[in-house]
């Protein structure tokens, strides 16, 4: 690609594009700035309240994550190879929670699966206590992010050639090996990136989280509650927890996109 | 014994089809596009399940409707090669070719691949990606990657369909030597009559969906077969020919039928002097001519008699006794203006590059 | 690419131009009234309030009062935890008025500058422990009962800071249980971020109690019951008021401070559970 070359036309023909970059750049430089300028931000970040967040946000966003690609992967290749009945009333509720508010999300688990619903009391009945607990923060991270994921799983399976997967059955493999040997490396930079896109969403998860799980350090506090609950007392506290989760996110993206690039360069 | 039959309806498609491939012989399933000929591939391969029909590979039931018995395309033991070759394109060559061999030690892994990459002039390409093979190496690679396993049927959909002429003819001639070798029958599917003569033992011509002749290929375009036969082919006139003389520098030959004062002159091919060869050309390569023509660039012109004119719409078929019967479509208009009439004399004229060797 | 640039050199300019042309209109749209125009219409001065979120209800009757005798003026009330508004006061938010839940944060505004004068006490409130009606909790002794899930609000708003102090009082009571607040403070799930999310979370049955003001009662309804808290170890919890120094009608913001102090004002806060200022 040449370079165009810089007239005053050019310059204004792509104005509209500067002036959404700095929309989107400015609040980043100016939180970095800010955090900066209040200072404190090593001192934050061995602050035992952000120290819990932080891994509570990892441990519950990794569970999450296992359990989208556990639970997601064979939906999505199910969704892009076979056509059952009910596919587009499944296809519409996977997408469901992308249009949703997260807080309506949050609501309608508490309203399942808390103590007024009969299915909440049921399992309290055998032990299972969901609402205020952990489990209730992976819940409401795979509520809100699974679609991402499967989303993209799922056009990435559309996009492998069905032959490579008749022709793996034809030399003597099982639908299972050929899923395994051709279909998921084949679609792994898709899955991949709907993985990045689910992560971040999960780590960025709060609507649904406040709702089903509530906020209480070391337990259901995430990061983003954190922020919150920070912000209510301290603002460089809260700043620093906002460049952390900044941080920590964008590494993780860099990671996959990392990954995924070397994976393209080895010849996949 | 590999044989079967089916019966499958599909949109506008009504297949109903019945085969027997013999050990080390190819079965052509010839016919146009739409014919149902990649379905049939399909439902051998278990990769289909057909309405209703009986399949065996290898003298053993992989099909039967009536027993409501269908093995998974895994148990079927065939090798399959789809027009596009479909080779993996995260695995290298010899990834590709070791793919089917499951439950083997490793070294013997290791040896039968290494035996056929050896046999299939790959040797040099086995860690490349797929990517970056050409069109004949590809081709290679997906027939070594489905014989692997040793299967007890291949199956090859238009295998030569992505290749330039010049390396179909030595594919073809590598393929048949492979079949011969393995014992492995081989159902073709090709839309390609010099390939379906080249190469099959025996012929199926499929036209939507039915079954509409059957037998070894030179037999069938050689009698007098049925006209859809003849359009599906569009080789009208096929002769048996003696190479009488070889002249490499015009790239061209001399032939002769048996015991006819008629000389013919052909494209070079491999026949050496004093072998039989068929040579075909299609009735629309036919010149008819009602007066000697002079100073022809054309070197085959053949002195005859209007034998037969018939309707063939939109044209008019003329068969020529010259010797051998020559057929040639031509306009209305050019029957009115020529005044051609049975019994009339007349001459054929086919310029030598119009024919095609179909066998040698 | 030649034609394309050819056209985006052509279209660009006039898209760009009804792209700011868009922005400007909006930006008038959006404009306050400019003095001109603003004459003829009834409504013409608009005071901003920032208010604790426990006021809400008291506080929604209280300006429709206010509206009632000056109708020129139209109240905008801005509801939210304490500190968040005190943040956005400080980031730059207009207010003319703001209504604190606490003193803290007042006299941090005070301190830096942005409230005018002494702020004047609004009203007072306590604390009540509100259970659901099917839960397991009828009365103070059963809030330590093991295996409960209580809320309480952040300890950094103040409703969360003055739960906690009324706790600890309660741990002095010898009629209760002697650890009676660590065992409480353990059956604490979750910490919300304003005093109208405890109130939802009790009320959808998933929380079995929860400290809140006894204003918020108000905000309940039959499926919800109140347990009192005994004078000697409940909080006061004092609200001020003061004009904010960059209040666009600081004229206007003492007059509504003054009827807010006003007794029609007064007995509508009463009504909806706050004490009366201390005179």
């Amino acid at each position: 690609m040449k370079p165009l070359p810089l007239t005053p036309w050019s310059l204004l023909g792509n104005a509209p594009a500067i002036l959404y970059l700095l929309f989107i750049g400015i609040p980043f430089v100016a939180l970095f700035l800010r955090a900066i300028a209040l200072g404190g931000l090593g001192e934050s970040l061995s602050d035992p309240l952000v120290l819990r967040s932080l891994l509570l946000s990892l441990v519950t966003s990794l569970i999450s994550m296992g359990i989208v690609v556990i639970g997601g992967t064979p939906l999505a290749y199910a969704l892009a190879r076979s056509r059952f009945l009910g596919h587009r009333l499944v296809d519409a509720l996977v997408e469901l929670p992308l249009v949703l508010p997260p807080v309506v999300a949050g609501l309608a688990m508490l309203m399942a699966f808390g103590r007024q619903s009969p299915l909440g009391r049921a399992m309290e009945e055998v032990g299972i206590v969901l609402p205020f607990t952990t489990a209730a923060v992976v819940f409401s991270q795979i509520f809100v992010s699974a679609p991402f994921y499967i989303r993209a799983a799922r056009l990435g399976f559309q996009a492998v050639d069905a032959t490579y997967e008749d022709l793996s059955r034809t030399l003597g493999r099982s639908p299972w090996d050929t899923f395994r040997r051709i279909s998921l490396p084949l679609a792994l930079p898709s899955l991949l990136g709907g993985l990045a896109l689910a992560w971040a969403r999960a780590l960025s998860e709060f609507g649904a989280t406040l709702m089903f799980a509530g906020n209480f350090p070391g337990v259901t506090q995430t990061m983003p509650l954190a922020i919150l609950s920070a912000l209510e007392s301290d603002l460089s506290n809260a700043l620093a927890l906002a460049v952390i989760l900044t941080i920590v996110s964008v590494a993780l993206l860099g990671a996959i996109a990392f990954l995924s690039a070397r994976r393209e360069r080895i010849g996949l | 014994m590999n044989q079967g039959w089916i019966q499958h309806r599909l949109g506008n498609l009504d297949l109903q089809v019945r085969w027997e491939a013999a050990p080390s012989e190819i079965l052509v399933l010839f016919g146009p596009s739409g014919a149902g000929k990649t379905t049939i591939l399909r439902a051998i391969a278990g990769l289909l399940q057909p309405q209703a029909g009986h399949i065996e590979v290898g003298g053993r039931p992989v099909f039967d409707s009536a027993q409501r018995l269908s093995l998974p395309p895994e148990r079927r033991r065939v090798g399959y090669v789809p027009q596009s070759y479909a080779l993996f394109p995260h695995l290298t060559v010899r990834q590709n070719v070791a793919y089917g061999l499951t439950g083997l030690p490793q070294r013997e892994v290791e040896e039968r691949v290494a035996s056929l990459l050896t046999v299939f002039g790959l040797t040099g390409l086995a860690e490349r990606s797929p990517r970056n093979l050409s069109g004949g190496e590809a081709q290679r690679t997906a027939l070594a990657r489905a014989l692997a396993p040793q299967p007890q049927l291949l199956l090859l959909d238009e295998p030569f369909a992505a290749l330039d002429a010049e390396l179909r003819r030595a594919l073809r001639r590598e393929l048949r030597t492979h079949v011969a070798e393995r014992q492995a029958p081989t159902i073709l599917v090709t839309h390609d009559r010099e390939e379906a003569i080249a190469l099959g033992h025996s012929l199926i011509v499929l036209d939507r969906g039915r079954q509409v002749a059957e037998g070894p290929p030179l037999s069938l375009l050689t009698r007098p077969s049925t006209a859809t036969v003849a359009r599906l082919f569009g080789i009208e006139n096929v002769y048996r020919l003696r190479v009488l003389a070889r002249h490499p520098r015009e790239g061209t030959m001399e032939a002769a039928p048996e015991s006819k004062d008629l000389r013919l002159v052909l494209p070079l091919g491999d026949a050496p002097e004093g072998s039989w060869l068929t040579a075909g050309v299609p009735a629309t390569e036919v010149l008819v001519a009602s007066q000697e023509p002079q100073g022809l660039s054309a070197q085959n012109l053949l002195p005859g008699v209007t034998a037969v004119i018939e309707e063939s719409p939109p044209h008019i078929r003329v068969t020529l006794d010259c010797g051998v019967p020559v057929v040639a479509l031509v306009t209305p208009r050019a029957v009115e203006r020529l005044g051609l009439a049975v019994g009339q004399r007349a001459w054929a004229v086919i310029k030598a590059s119009s024919f095609s060797l179909l066998a040698e | 690419m030649a034609l394309s640039n050819g056209l985006q050199s052509v279209l660009a300019p006039r898209l760009f131009l009804g792209w700011l042309l868009a922005w400007a209109l909006l930006a008038f749209a959006c404009a306050p009234d400019s003095g001109a125009s603003s004459s003829q219409l009834a409504p013409s001065r608009t005071l901003t309030v920032f208010a604790a979120s426990s006021l809400t209800e008291a506080l929604v009757e209280v300006k429709s009062a206010f509206e009632e005798s000056h109708p020129d003026v139209r109240i905008s009330l801005q509801f939210a935890g304490t500190p968040t508004l005190r943040l956005q006061i400080e980031e730059g938010a207009q207010a003319d008025l703001f209504l604190s839940a606490d003193e803290s944060n007042m006299s941090a505004l005070r301190n830096s500058g942005l409230a005018e004068g002494t702020p004047a006490v609004l009203v007072t409130n306590g604390l009540v422990v509100i259970a659901s009606k099917a839960g397991p909790v009828r009365a103070l002794p059963d809030l330590a009962r093991p295996g409960l899930r209580l809320a309480l609000a952040l300890s950094s708003v103040p409703v969360g800071h003055y739960s906690r102090t009324a706790l600890a009082a309660l741990g002095q009571d010898p009629s209760l249980a002697p650890d009676f607040e660590r065992r409480v403070l353990a059956n604490v799930v979750t910490e919300e971020p304003n005093v109208r999310q405890v109130v939802g979370k009790v009320r959808l049955g998933d929380i079995d109690a929860a400290f809140v003001y006894r204003s918020d009662l108000a905000a309940t309804g039959p499926d919800v019951r109140a347990i009192l808290i005994p004078a000697e170890y409940n909080v006061v919890a004092t609200y001020l008021v003061a004009v904010m120094e960059r209040a666009r009608e600081p004229e206007l913001a003492r007059q509504l401070l003054g009827f807010l102090q006003g007794d029609r004002a007064q007995s509508i806060f009463q009504r909806y559970g706050f004490g009366a200022f201390p005179s």
